[in-house]
């Protein structure tokens, strides 16, 4: 038996027990079904000016562009102007055969989430939970770029200013007095690495558990931007020791897959949907005498319900007063929310 | 080389007349859908075999007013597409073989000592082979398996992949040489045929 009759071995293991579903087959011809018949061809000059002219017409169509949503039942990136077989729809996936492909699935969901404008707010929709307390379940809209005041639906502040050119300003960009000046901070989180080399490098100088413990239970809902999450899944991918639980249960009551790791005497869960694999909960559980729940359940739970991309805060929300001045840091306060700056 | 033909014409005519009647086209899928879907579920497992070879069609469709009517056998164009979308998850398909080698052995059946010698032998090289894979280039593995999981002649994997044969000719002897270091020398026999 030669190299490559142990290939064609190999093959044969890894052969899928079917052919292409029914599925399949329909979204691989879902265009064949709305396009009609192809227009001829044009000449080069020609395509410039369509290219040109379509440049034009999506910059518009994003201009006045509402709202994108990613939720459970929408798909990552289904606002995309050209039909895509990952956005036609929602599609029922088997279980990954890994932790590792799980990550890197997750790691590819990551990048298809949608980006919003520097003018639009993250519409973040969580539950916190920790084990002997009631589970806090707030809904948060934070200016993507800062400059605009953050809104959070259970806070002793409903509203956190924002930071426009220098002047901490309260909703309706109204100018608070405070006069010392401020820093604008924006909505995703951004101080970590957007590169799966630099991701590497701070797994490796923070350890696994810190840094999974700084991102996914922070003060209030956070999120990473698609590239820095993208990164983490994929750095975690390479992480000894993973493992694969397929499933799992989050805060809100949805069956997830989860990856799980062993950190001293803590057990870390990231789960993830099961079929867009996007994130959904991350869990820490203590070991058993050393705290854990009667129950079995998790000893912290913090839980991404939804998120999407809103142009403005509700309306109309709780009334509430401008802030007079700087928010003060501390635990009740975002890390999100702009830092008056003395200089 | 077999030309797909039938009632509906060559691959070259279904893809001339889907440009007046899209729905057409879906003979193309049914000729090839199962070759393609076998492949890339090979190289990325269950979780995005259907989205590549679902993207690998709608690529195909978009593309069709620019195949060459001269080439009435499209096998190798869509294996090409559909080449060219795996790339993208190249990550993935290193982590399932590395998977893979890590999986344990089942156990060999009760069975005559050199039975089981030789099922334990296999295991064992699985595991070697399907690191050596994930050790290989993207070029060198693309090759190594349109021609051994593809079924495609060197020609055809010469157009999927728009590189000269004497290329393909290189890449393979590099990854089958790769291979069977991997696996300590083990029979190095014949070259395929083109």
């Amino acid at each position: 038996m030669n190299d490559l009759d142990l290939l064609n071995e190999l093959g044969t293991e890894l052969d899928p027990p079917n052919g292409p579903s029914a599925a399949l087959r329909h979204r691989a011809l879902s265009m064949v079904d709305t396009a009609g018949p192809a227009r001829p061809r044009r000449g080069t000059r020609s395509r410039w000016l369509i290219a040109v002219a379509a440049t034009a017409v999506l910059a518009t169509a994003a201009g006045v562009a509402l709202a994108t949503t990613r939720d459970n039942d929408r798909l990552p990136g289904a606002d995309t102007a050209l039909p895509s077989a990952r956005a036609s729809a929602p599609v029922k996936r088997p279980p990954p055969e890994s932790a590792e492909l799980l990550l890197l699935s997750a790691a590819a969901a990551a990048r298809e989430a949608p980006v919003p404008r520097p003018d639009q707010y993250l519409h973040i929709h969580s539950i916190t939970s920790r084990s002997g307390t009631v589970p806090s379940e707030r809904e948060v809209w934070k200016s993507v770029d800062g400059t605009r005041v953050t809104y959070s639906s259970n806070a002793p502040t409903a509203y956190f200013p924002g930071c426009k050119n220098g002047v901490l300003v309260g909703k309706d960009d109204r100018p608070t007095d405070w006069t010392g000046g401020c820093t604008p901070q924006p909505g995703y989180r951004q101080d970590l690495p957007s590169t799966l080399d630099g991701m590497r490098d701070l797994l490796r100088t923070r350890g696994l558990k810190e840094l999974v413990m700084d991102i996914y239970q922070p003060p209030t809902p956070n999120l990473l931007p698609p590239q820095t999450e993208a990164a983490l899944f994929e750095a975690l991918a390479e992480s000894p020791g993973v493992s694969l639980v397929p499933d799992v249960v989050d805060a809100a009551g949805r069956p997830g897959v989860a990856a799980v790791w062993m950190a001293g005497d803590v057990m870390l869960r990231l789960i993830f949907d099961p079929d867009r694999r996007t994130f959904r909960s991350f869990q820490l559980f203590l070991a058993e005498g050393k705290g854990r729940p009667d129950n079995g359940g998790p000893n912290m739970e913090d839980t991404l319900v939804s998120w999407d991309i809103a142009d403005a805060i509700p309306d109309p929300p709780p009334a509430a007063p401008v802030p007079s001045g700087p928010a003060r840091p501390g635990r009740g306060a975002s890390p999100t929310h702009p830092v008056p700056s003395r200089a | 080389m077999a030309v797909a033909m039938s009632e509906a014409g060559t691959d070259a005519t279904v893809i001339a007349a889907s440009l007046h009647e899209p729905a057409r086209f879906s003979v193309l899928y049914d000729r090839y859908a199962a070759q393609l879907h076998r492949f890339a579920y090979r190289r990325v497992g269950p979780d995005t075999a259907d989205d590549v070879v679902a993207e690998t069609f709608l690529a195909a469709f978009r593309r069709r007013e620019r195949y060459d009517p001269g080439q009435p056998d499209a096998r190798a164009w869509l294996f090409g597409i559909l080449v060219r979308e795996l790339a993208q998850h190249h990550r993935r398909e290193q982590a399932r073989y590395r998977a893979l080698a890590k999986l344990p052995a089942d156990g060999p059946a009760p069975g005559p000592a050199d039975r089981v010698a030789a099922e334990v032998g296999a295991e064992a090289l699985r595991g070697v082979l399907a690191n050596a894979l994930a050790a290989l280039t993207d070029g060198d593995r693309d090759v190594l398996l349109l021609l051994a999981w593809g079924d495609l002649s060197y020609p055809e994997t010469a157009a999927a992949l728009g590189i000269p044969v004497g290329t393909v000719r290189s890449r393979m002897h590099r990854a089958r040489r790769h291979l069977r270091d991997a696996l300590g020398g083990t029979d190095p026999t014949l070259e395929m045929d083109a």
